[in-house]
């Protein structure tokens, strides 16, 4: 399983029944409640073996897919 | 069209429709009867509105007198005709243009100053506010009336009968129907903040005198009922009557001998306002003591207008329930 | 003439609102026509004045917090820099590296602490010293509320933790840091602003004047004060009567007196922010929205997305974020892994979410009072969590009248949450509450007459298609400007005339002072 479909597992898992392919704004279409973010962060740190910090917590980065895996690329470097 | 004109030419349009429209709202609120808010000009200048030659007597002071002196009990029982000219916090300025306005078409042959006003001092704001309601500024102050409105206030606002408005049945004088509790006998109040009039008050008082002896009005000094007259104002008072060769009455000295109770004839909690029945009492008083020695001419047989107002009273307070020396 | 006196004069109250638009009309022309980067010299001053004359005390206070802000936003920035500088060494190893900086974080955290501690000693003395001074014996506390203290504490604070965590740069200009500190409007009601969001425009002066956005601005003035002076004063007169313990009401009356005060909030919290929108706008400044539309929520956590809103969004990032992301808490889910990902999770969420709300009760006021109307927030949001985690699966969940009853139902609870809002004790929203089972005692008309019942309703739903309109991402404002000319003249006049006879002001009215403005 490449990383972006282990992504899109561990967001039904926190939050099902949305289309995170097709969702481009996610935050700032209110989708995600900050509840959500911040279970999602938990599970992202567990699932990538990487540590997220507030600083990650920008709109932008957990706005869509794509934008996550650019966050979740950087903190695995 | 340039830009810039184009915008000058709407900012200009707004204005003017905005303009347009307050010059009407001021014609729509401004007051016409005595009744609408800020009317209460009418009722203090409700003398100019009386044929010439009606008022024999004119009562001047502040809120003390305007509830405590009943000039259609005087004119039921005696045929006086008099004005209560008494204006919620008042200033000796105020009534002298009171006076003199009234002397331009009335013989006034008894003027009555209540003492308290004496000993007041209002800003130059509330003396402004005095002068009558301000045309411009109307919507802003009376727009409380929109509720009120009439067809006939939307289409027509304008009122060019001066006796329409001005016209009071009631002479000034303002109705308190309740009894405040105080107790039966009048407690001494050693001293006050203002125990002696301004030098502006006392200016104004002489103009009042300088104009009374050219009309030759008789001038009488008297102090209503109060519970917060001190006997420091009232000795004052003693020592000005003296001074001026006046008469003068303190009522919170002579109610003795009066059916005045501070229990029962007072209408509010500031203990200086009597009620319709505590009014009744004084106006017998003052009527007694200082009119009757007068022999001043009994009009009800030449005011048919006055007769009519009489009525009207009379059937007002049987329609209330009330008399004037009932309880 | 037509019975009309010889004479006119200035009222006191009329002549000093037009010294005040005389005030910032003069100052805006000064403001148009000074060149950008010193625009903020201009509102600077202004704000200052403004400050001023309000309270010595007041202008006193914001310096004091600027000058903070600004040595310990260097001394920050200054800190953080060395990270860098850490980093680029090549005289030692990784490991060192990370000691150095573990080291460097302690060290920028004390300083941080320090800074917080500094610009929360004049709010805790002015707020909290009397509750806090109440439960040790006798109550000490200052008369005086310098305006505005607890909005442009936060800011300032999350100005500082910003730079700290390497979002924003310090502000160089001290007159610039005193300018974002004391920007006058932000002064009564917020919003909590950002540093780097506002400081291009407020501080920098990249502003477009234009007459469109002084149009905009007009409207959003006068629609703000429409909602104030016409609605929520309004309002206000039928709550203090219909919640007034001593009249011995009941019933629909009490019902309505509650949601009646609900929107009275709204209104004047909402249109005194629009008006803050307006003047900013016609300053070329675009201010964070506050307000979505927040009786259209379908649950209390979307209700505070939606309501104030800035105020949820600094706890969120100042104080939510960080502690649930703290290794305590980011420990106690991991050691709950295997319940999965939601209940892992949970506790953690819990104790986050009692703990900020408490403590945005606390913001709110100085009491118990408010404390317990903050975590009544938390506790229900937990539930919600909880409740959404099963409710979610479902197909239920997405329809039309599903969302329809848990809007009713988040308005019932909003309701119940301003009743605790609004009453000074507990004691009191019990008795308030109880007395919903009691007879009316007392005729609706009788505590507002019908005309004025008729405009309220009328401006109700003004403001309801209005935020209709706003919730289907229509801009009212550019709409409107860009009509016809004569469609801008009758909607500003039709303005202006109705908040000069409808609006609740002068006799036959008694004042209103706002709400939300002794913060």
């Amino acid at each position: 399983m490449n990383e972006k479909e282990q992504l899109i597992e561990v967001l039904n898992a926190v939050k099902p029944g949305i289309d995170y392919e097709k969702e481009q704004h996610l935050v700032t279409d209110h989708i995600l409640t900050s509840f959500d973010i911040v279970m999602l962060v938990a599970q992202i740190n567990e699932a990538f073996s990487i540590e997220l910090t507030p600083l990650d917590l920008e709109p932008e980065n957990f706005d869509n897919v794509e934008a996550l895996l650019t966050l979740i690329k950087s903190k695995e470097a | 069209m340039k830009l810039w004109i184009k915008r000058l030419l709407a900012i200009s349009g707004t204005a003017a429709s905005l303009m347009t429209i307050h010059l009407y709202l001021c014609f729509v609120f401004f007051p016409k009867k005595s009744s609408d808010p800020r009317g209460h000009f009418y009722v203090e200048h409700g003398y100019v509105a009386e044929k010439k030659d009606t008022i024999d007597v004119m009562a001047l002071g502040n809120s003390n007198l305007r509830y405590g002196f009943n000039p259609m009990y005087l004119y039921g029982r005696y045929g006086i005709t008099s004005y209560n000219g008494g204006t919620d916090i008042q200033g000796f300025d105020n009534e002298y243009s009171q006076f003199k306005e009234a002397s331009e078409n009335q013989n006034i042959k008894v003027l009555l100053l209540e003492t308290d006003s004496l000993f007041s001092s209002i800003g130059w704001r509330m003396a402004e506010d005095k002068k009558g309601p301000s045309f411009l500024l109307t919507p802003f102050f009376n727009h409380a009336k929109w509720k009120n409105l009439t067809a006939q206030d939307l289409l027509w606002p304008f009122s060019f009968d001066k006796k329409e408005k001005y016209y009071q049945k009631m002479k000034g004088y303002a109705v308190k129907t309740d009894k405040a509790l105080f107790s039966d006998t009048r407690k001494s109040v050693r001293s006050s903040k203002q125990a002696k009039p301004t030098n502006r008050t006392l200016r104004a008082l002489s103009k009042i005198l300088k104009l009374a002896k050219a009309k030759k009005t008789k001038v009488i000094l008297y102090t209503s009922p109060s519970v917060s007259t001190s006997d420091e104002q009232m000795s004052y008072c003693v020592g000005l009557a003296k001074r001026l060769s006046l008469p003068y009455y303190n009522f919170n000295d002579l109610y003795k001998g009066t059916s005045f109770s501070f229990s029962k004839h007072l209408g509010d909690a500031t203990g200086t306002h009597c009620n319709l029945w505590g009014a009744s009492v004084v106006t017998e008083f003052l009527y007694q003591q200082t009119l009757k020695p007068l022999n001043l001419q009994d009009r009800r047989t030449d005011l048919p207008s006055w007769n009519e107002d009489f009525a009207d009273y009379k059937t007002d307070l049987a329609k209330r329930g009330l008399s004037e020396t009932g309880e | 003439m037509f019975g009309v006196p010889n004479y006119y004069h200035l009222g006191t109250f009329n002549f000093q609102l037009g010294i005040l638009g005389l005030f910032l009309t003069v100052g805006y022309l000064i403001y148009y026509f000074v060149k950008g980067p010193y625009k903020y010299l201009v509102l600077v001053v202004l704000s200052l004045i403004g400050a001023g004359l309000i309270a010595g005390l007041l202008a006193l206070m914001l310096v004091y917090a600027a000058i903070v802000c600004f040595f310990f936003g260097k001394w920050l920035a200054n800190g953080r820099g060395n990270f860098k500088v850490i980093d680029a060494r090549t005289d030692i190893e990784k490991d060192e590296k990370m000691r150095l900086k573990a080291e460097r974080k302690r060290r920028e955290n004390w300083k941080a602490a320090l800074a917080i501690t500094l610009l929360l000693l004049p709010l805790f003395f002015f707020k909290y010293l009397g509750m806090v001074t109440s439960w040790f014996g006798s109550r000490l506390s200052f008369v005086l509320l310098p305006l505005g203290i607890s909005y442009y504490t936060l800011s300032a604070i999350g100005y500082l933790i910003d730079i700290k965590r390497g979002q924003s740069a310090a502000e160089k200009n001290p007159i610039k840091m005193l300018l974002f500190v004391s920007y006058f409007p932000f002064l009564e009601e917020g919003p909590f602003t950002r540093y780097r969001e506002i400081a291009p425009t407020l501080l920098n002066g990249q502003v477009t004047l234009s007459y469109d956005n002084y149009i905009s601005g007009l409207l959003k003035i006068g629609f703000g004060l429409i909602k104030k002076l016409i609605i929520a004063d309004r309002l206000g007169i039928f709550v203090s009567a219909a919640l007034n313990l001593n009249n011995g009401y009941g019933s629909y009356i009490v019902v309505l007196g509650v949601v009646a005060f609900t929107f009275q909030l709204y209104c004047e919290f909402s249109g005194l922010i629009e008006v803050v929108s307006g003047v900013s706008e016609i300053f070329g400044l675009k201010v964070p929205l506050n307000f979505r539309q927040p009786f259209f929520s379908t649950s209390v956590s979307e209700f505070w997305q939606r309501w104030h809103i800035s105020l949820g969004a600094w706890f969120r990032d100042y104080l939510f974020y960080p502690l649930f992301m703290s290794k305590p808490m980011m420990g106690l889910t991991m050691k709950l892994k295997k319940t999965g990902p939601f209940f892992s999770s949970f506790p953690a969420l819990c104790i986050c979410t009692l703990f900020i709300w408490a403590l945005t009760g606390l913001w709110h006021g100085a009491s118990l009072e408010y404390l317990l109307y903050g975590v009544y927030y938390g506790v229900l949001m937990c539930l919600e969590a909880l409740y959404n985690h099963f409710m979610g699966k479902t197909k239920l969940s997405k329809t039309v009248p599903y969302r329809i009853v848990m809007g009713l139902v988040t308005f019932i609870l909003v309701n119940i949450g301003m009743l605790l809002f609004k009453s000074r004790t507990l004691s009191d929203a019990f008795a308030i509450f109880v007395s919903m089972g009691k007879p009316a005692n007392v005729a609706f008309f009788s505590l507002i007459e019908a005309p004025e019942f008729v405009v309220l309703v009328c401006a109700l739903l003004l403001v309801l298609t209005v935020d209709i309109l706003k919730e289907k991402n229509i801009q009212i404002t550019k709409l409107i400007i860009e009509k016809p000319f004569i469609v801008r003249d009758l909607v500003i006049v039709v303005m202006v005339v109705a908040m000069v006879l409808f609006g609740v002001y002068g006799p036959g009215y008694a004042p209103a002072d706002p709400i939300y403005g002794g913060f």
